[in-house]
């Protein structure tokens, strides 16, 4: 397969004479079309203002192989149990997967979307393509009209998991930079409650770029727990879209992990389709050398008595670049509204910048809504009464650095992954490289 | 609830008091606007050519750029070649005592509560007067001049004090800044000037009224007004403009330099013709507000109250140049009917040590649209700077909107920033509160607008509180007692 400069052609080119594509033709016409008028994001994109997409554009690409991974790439990942749910991706392609035999979950589909399109078109038709055009997402638009594969999750109606469910994916290149997308569905039916972790590692050194897409859809009373890291190198570009779609009296939570990658854009976008549900997302970053993290929140309260909030802190090590947008957009007849958002930012050197636009677009009265952001550095009171303790400066850094993280990933609710993450994350602030620590082969226990 | 609508009502049906025609003879140029109509204007100002050139040079730089729209803002892009950009009262000899002054004018601003001579006796202010676009009186002028203050219009500095127009127009805003700031850097006809010399504490406060007269007459002023070492100056700006049916557009620049160690105090009251209760008519406010605070220990304030204007495009900023330098931002912003206001402020920091603090109440009414959009940057080289935001709405009636677009962007890692936003409704407890201790719900109402908003109201010069709170009481009428 020849590579392409995406600066002279598209992303689009490189699908040029290949074929089974995931959503039905007559969607992928109107998403082409759509491309006339949304164009690669630059500076000039308002939501895009401090994307550095040219990290990912001067790459030329090819496209991502179905490729295999060996079980030992999984055995540091300390969180992950081969014996439970799992699936597992790579380069955006089913490899395999696992859904642990019970009496109860018979019915529980895990593995792969392709395949379940045959066996639940029922359920899956309706769902797939729900994107948001509003948003001029070219990224979202683009996966609508290529993607191929990815996971599909479906838990029916009153099933209760206590085990989480794992989405594995794995960026794999066999010679050179590749592109790979992934469009992942998650279904969570009435009256269930489950976990879902779900994580990017990539496997080579090559330049990779990945596009994900992941509908997620939490039906009458769910109660939905969704973890998801980010641990692709530095070698590794991610732009990861979630759309969220709230119904009557659900739950959903997230726990964001942006640990590295050299771009990353979450593009997250809820929308409450019906009243009394709850959408929580948090989320941590800790961005070092060139590397930039965006976070891009959209939360749309279409319906009235719904419930948003927002907590997304970072630590911003050497040239490293942050980015936080978080909207909350109140529709009119959206009264008793109760949403809260809140970024902070830590900068650990004058070269490392942040860019916070907490945003709030309210057309009903009836709501009580607010933000707030701040950007610092330590507090030296703080370091100054623990020195007098008799704790060491770096130590004592350090363990504010921690404190600042744990207030977010004390709330992943299981421990093996809690464990792993506040694992890398002390690793981290002892000044052990990202790079060294996203490669799989960390862990824990060896 | 029956009440609280009635209330709602009221205030959304209150028509605009301030609205009336001055019948004066003016001189007007033909609509359009071209290379000729540029020259026309700066003849006709007795401009040096260094002017001509520059105004030339902005419309040439206009010519190219396209009209920005990222604002949260619907309107009807207004037609630049349907305005006429050239307005003077004809009869404009420079008076030497009020009386000489047309009498129509002079009823004019008492019909708006600025009675001339009043505020000559009794209140201090020197007022200069801009009637459309030509400088009418300046009051006080001789008290100024002992002190070597220069307080003229900005047509009279270009010809009397071309140096210091040389040395420092356009050089906060310069005329390639964006689309309205290269249109009034080409078009502008009149505005106000004032330069504080060294070391010097100006004793009045220097006061403008701007007043948009001839119906489609787009009013482009230009304000500079520079501190030297050591001054200090406070500089006020009030406006009201008659009722007409057509948009009319005002697309002003401001400069203010602070030199080391000095310190402006910008304070406006805006209360352009909002557009009736359909949204028919309605002035466009493109304003390009900027100061630098040039040297060390200098400082900036701006304390703005919007209540007009059917669309307000506009966000004074700093630039905190100096080390040390301090700036901060006081906005009530009131929107009602069919208004929109997308505005704010921007802080940028450069200099070590700075400071800058925003104060940003809006309140929404009616249908209108109520939109807070700030940037703080801090750029690398602005070590332990420092800043705080808090920007909070209130929205009456449900059909009303508040939004709030911060943008922080930190490029230091000793600077502090810190940003928190609200949006609420009046709590039923507050005004059950009020209501058991024997207020009715319309009182209270005011009284909790009026102490929403004070934390603005009380940093507003004494003589421009007074005005503010009747502006705010106009927009508010119904509930204020």
């Amino acid at each position: 397969m020849t590579q392409t400069n995406i600066k002279n052609k598209t992303f689009a080119d490189l699908y040029s004479g290949t074929k089974d594509f995931l959503l039905p033709n007559i969607v992928r016409k109107k998403s082409t079309n759509l491309f006339d008028k949304i164009k690669l994001p630059n500076n000039k994109t308002e939501n895009w203002r401090k994307f550095n997409s040219d990290s990912i554009f001067k790459h030329n690409y090819k496209l991502g192989k179905k490729l295999s991974v060996e079980t030992k790439d999984l055995d540091s990942l300390s969180f992950f149990e081969p014996s439970g749910n799992y699936v597992i991706l790579v380069n955006g392609f089913f490899h395999s997967g696992n859904v642990k035999n019970t009496d109860l979950n018979n019915n529980i589909f895990i593995g792969s979307l392709k395949d379940a399109q045959k066996t639940h078109s029922e359920i899956i038709s309706g769902r797939l393509n729900t994107q948001n055009t509003e948003t001029e997402n070219y990224f979202s638009v683009l996966n609508d009209a290529y993607a191929k594969d990815g996971a599909f999750i479906y838990v029916p109606e009153n099933v209760i998991l206590d085990e989480p469910i794992y989405i594995m994916h794995f960026i794999q290149s066999d010679n050179g930079n590749i592109f790979s997308q992934n469009r992942n569905l998650i279904i969570a039916g009435k009256n269930t409650a489950f976990k879902i972790i779900h994580t990017y590692h990539s496997l080579s050194s090559d330049f990779s770029f990945n596009n994900s897409l992941t509908d997620i859809f939490a039906d009458e009373k769910a109660q939905l727990e969704y973890y998801l890291f980010e641990g692709e190198g530095n070698t590794a570009a991610h732009v990861n879209n979630i759309n969220i779609n709230s119904e009557k009296g659900s739950s959903f939570k997230s726990n964001i992990v942006t640990f590295c990658g050299s771009v990353v854009r979450n593009n997250i976008y809820a929308e409450f389709k019906n009243e009394f549900a709850e959408v929580n997302l948090q989320g941590i970053y800790m961005p070092d050398k060139e590397q930039t993290v965006d976070n891009f929140i959209e939360i749309k309260h279409a319906k009235p008595n719904c419930r948003s909030n927002q907590i997304f802190k970072g630590i911003i090590d050497n040239k490293a670049v942050a980015v936080f947008t978080g909207k909350v957009f109140v529709a009119k007849d959206a009264q008793k509204t109760d949403s809260a958002q809140s970024n902070q930012n830590l900068l650990l050197t004058d070269y490392a910048r942040v860019h916070s636009r907490p945003q709030l677009e309210i057309y009903a009265d009836d709501v009580v809504c607010s933000h707030g952001s701040t950007t610092g550095q330590l507090d030296n009171e703080a370091l100054f009464y623990m020195k007098t303790r008799g704790i060491p400066e770096k130590r004592a850094k350090t363990m504010l650095m921690k404190a600042f993280l744990r207030d977010v990933t004390d709330k992943i609710n299981v421990t093996g992954y809690r464990e792993y993450v506040n694992f890398l994350i002390s690793k981290r602030l002892k000044g052990q490289s990202p790079e060294s620590l996203c490669s799989v082969k960390v862990c824990p226990s060896c | 609830m029956g009440k609280d609508d009635k209330i709602i009502n009221e205030l959304q049906e209150k028509e605009y008091e301030a609205g009336f025609v001055t019948d004066i003879e003016t001189e007007v140029f033909p609509k359009g606007l071209n290379e000729d109509i540029i020259k026309a204007i700066s003849a006709k100002k007795g401009e040096p050519d260094f002017m001509l050139d520059f105004r030339l040079k902005a419309y040439r730089y206009w010519q190219e750029q396209e009209e920005p729209n990222w604002a949260l803002l619907k309107y009807r892009k207004p037609n630049f070649q349907e305005i006429s950009y050239y307005a003077a009262p004809k009869n404009k000899a420079k008076y030497n005592s009020l009386d000489e002054v047309d009498p129509e004018i002079i009823d004019t601003f008492n019909k708006l509560g600025v009675p001339l001579e009043e505020q000559k006796v009794l209140s201090g202010v020197a007022v200069d007067v801009v009637m459309d676009s030509v400088s009418v009186h300046t009051t006080f002028q001789t008290t100024l001049n002992d002190l070597g203050i220069i307080f003229c219009s900005i047509s009279e500095a270009i010809r009397e004090h071309p140096d210091l127009i040389k040395k420092y127009l356009a050089t906060v805003v310069p005329y390639r800044d964006n689309f309205y700031a290269a249109l009034n850097s080409a078009v502008f006809t009149d505005g106000s000037f004032a330069y504080i010399p060294k070391g010097v504490r100006c004793p009045v406060e220097l006061s403008t009224y701007f007043r948009i007269n001839q119906a489609n007459t787009g009013q482009f002023e230009r304000t500079l007004v520079i501190a030297d070492e050591g001054s200090y100056v406070s500089y006020l700006e009030g406006c009201t403009a008659p009722q007409r049916d057509e948009n009319q557009l005002h697309a002003a620049v401001v400069e203010l330099i602070a030199l080391k160690d000095a310190e402006i105090k910008y304070s406006t009251v805006q209360n352009w013709y909002p557009g009736n209760k359909d949204g028919v008519g309605g002035i466009y406010n493109f304003v390009t507000k900027r100061g630098i605070c040039k040297g060390d220990h200098s400082k900036i304030s701006w304390t703005q109250v919007e209540t007009g204007s059917a669309v307000t495009w506009k966000y004074p900023s700093t630039i905190l140049k100096g080390n040390h330098s301090v700036s901060e931002f006081y906005s009530v912003a009131v929107t009602n009917n069919y208004q929109q206001a997308d505005t704010g402020t921007k802080m940028i920091h450069v200099g070590r040590n700075t400071k800058s603090t925003i104060i940003s109440k809006g309140i929404s009414l009616g249908k209108s649209s109520n939109t807070y959009r700030g940037l703080v940057d801090i750029k690398k080289s602005a070590s332990n700077a420092r800043n705080y935001s808090q920007c909070d709405s209130l929205l009456i009636g449900d059909k009303c909107g508040a939004h709030t677009f911060p943008y922080i962007d930190v490029d230091n890692s000793t600077a502090i920033t810190e940003h928190e936003a609200t949006t609420s409704k009046i709590a039923e407890d507050q005004i059950f509160y009020c209501n058991q201790r024997g207020l009715d719900t319309e009182s209270a109402v005011s009284l909790i607008v009026n102490g929403f908003a004070k934390e603005v109201l009380s940093k507003l010069p004494m003589e421009f509180a007074a005005e503010a709170k009747k502006l705010l009481s106009i927009t508010l009428e119904g509930s204020v007692g």
